[in-house]
């Protein structure tokens, strides 16, 4: 157990650990952020008007890509 | 003598459609009446403002299709359940064991990988909500459209001209897809032009008998 709490406690690991978190959030919002785009040319392919359809489909992707982007910021400042 | 019943001519439609409409079997989805669509229509005959990408400017839209909404099960399924995971798996977190490991985990850094993991499930249900809603079939009086795609990274549109398609075909079997009356319609096209494949759409006979009666009346127009 001794070991174990060295290793964890150990700041190496938690520096290694927030670079890897940070990491892995800006990639997924990469990929939020590609997928958003995508919607909105599909959004193009067939379109419906007036109707809040393709409105609101658009709105929930970007509401999750600012979430995301929003993680990433308070990771950078709590971790 | 006045007149007791005089035809308003300009009432009466003109439309390609509309006329296609007096010559069609009552059956087919041409006589079916018009649809507004909304967030969850599968299956949306003549649709009132829909136009897509390359729609010429007399072409009307005959049918709207989508995959049945019960082929969505598996991923809101399992989308329910990574989102209760990290619920079902707290009595285990709180043993001992698992217990004495994460206090020497920082709770910032529970917290991150948590809203992470939550994230990526929503990311998950969203992507897979998108790749049913915008993979849709659409029938026109002169074409039919087939928008595919595997990701949502990557996508397809195959066109056909009605007069380009040499057989129809039905394929449904098994319990849910009898049960809910979904099926696949097979759209085969003449000489090296790609089939088409419209997958688990709602009333696949009607969508046949529809693609039949307008590949007749295109035969005779010609």
């Amino acid at each position: 157990m001794t070991d174990l709490t060295q290793f964890f406690s150990s700041e190496l690991l938690l520096v290694a650990g927030k670079g890897l978190l940070l990491f892995l959030i800006a990639l997924y919002a990469i990929f939020s952020l590609i997928i958003f785009v995508n919607v909105r040319r599909l959004n193009d392919v067939v379109q419906i008007e007036h109707s809040a359809i393709s409105l609101i489909v658009q709105g929930v992707f970007l509401l999750h890509l600012l979430l995301v982007v929003s993680l990433f910021l308070f990771g950078l400042a709590i971790l | 003598m006045p007149d007791v019943f005089t035809e308003n001519n300009q009432s009466r439609k003109t439309t390609p459609v509309a006329a296609m409409k007096e010559k069609l079997h009552p059956v087919t989805l041409l006589n079916r009446p018009a649809s507004k669509p909304h967030l969850f229509s599968t299956f949306c005959p003549n649709p009132i403002g829909v136009t897509f990408e390359t729609q010429e400017p007399n072409e009307k839209i005959i049918l709207l299709l989508r995959r049945h909404f019960i082929t969505n099960l598996r991923w809101i399924v399992a989308g329910a359940f990574f989102l209760i995971l990290p619920l079902l798996l707290l009595p285990l977190i709180l043993s001992d064991d698992f217990f004495n490991l994460l206090v020497f985990i920082p709770d910032s850094y529970v917290l991150v990988v948590t809203l992470l993991y939550y994230l990526v499930v929503i990311g998950y249900i969203l992507t897979q909500f998108a790749t049913w809603f915008y993979q849709v079939g659409i029938i026109t009086h002169e074409r039919v459209i087939d928008v595919d795609f595997n990701t949502l990274l990557s996508r397809s549109i195959a066109y056909t001209e009605i007069e380009g398609i040499v057989d129809v075909e039905v394929l449904q079997g098994g319990f849910l897809q009898g049960l809910f009356n979904y099926g696949t319609v097979d759209v085969q096209t003449e000489g090296i032009e790609a089939n088409f494949e419209f997958t688990n759409i709602p009333e696949p006979t009607a969508v046949a008998d529809t693609l039949s009666d307008l590949m007749r009346e295109t035969r005779k127009r010609d």
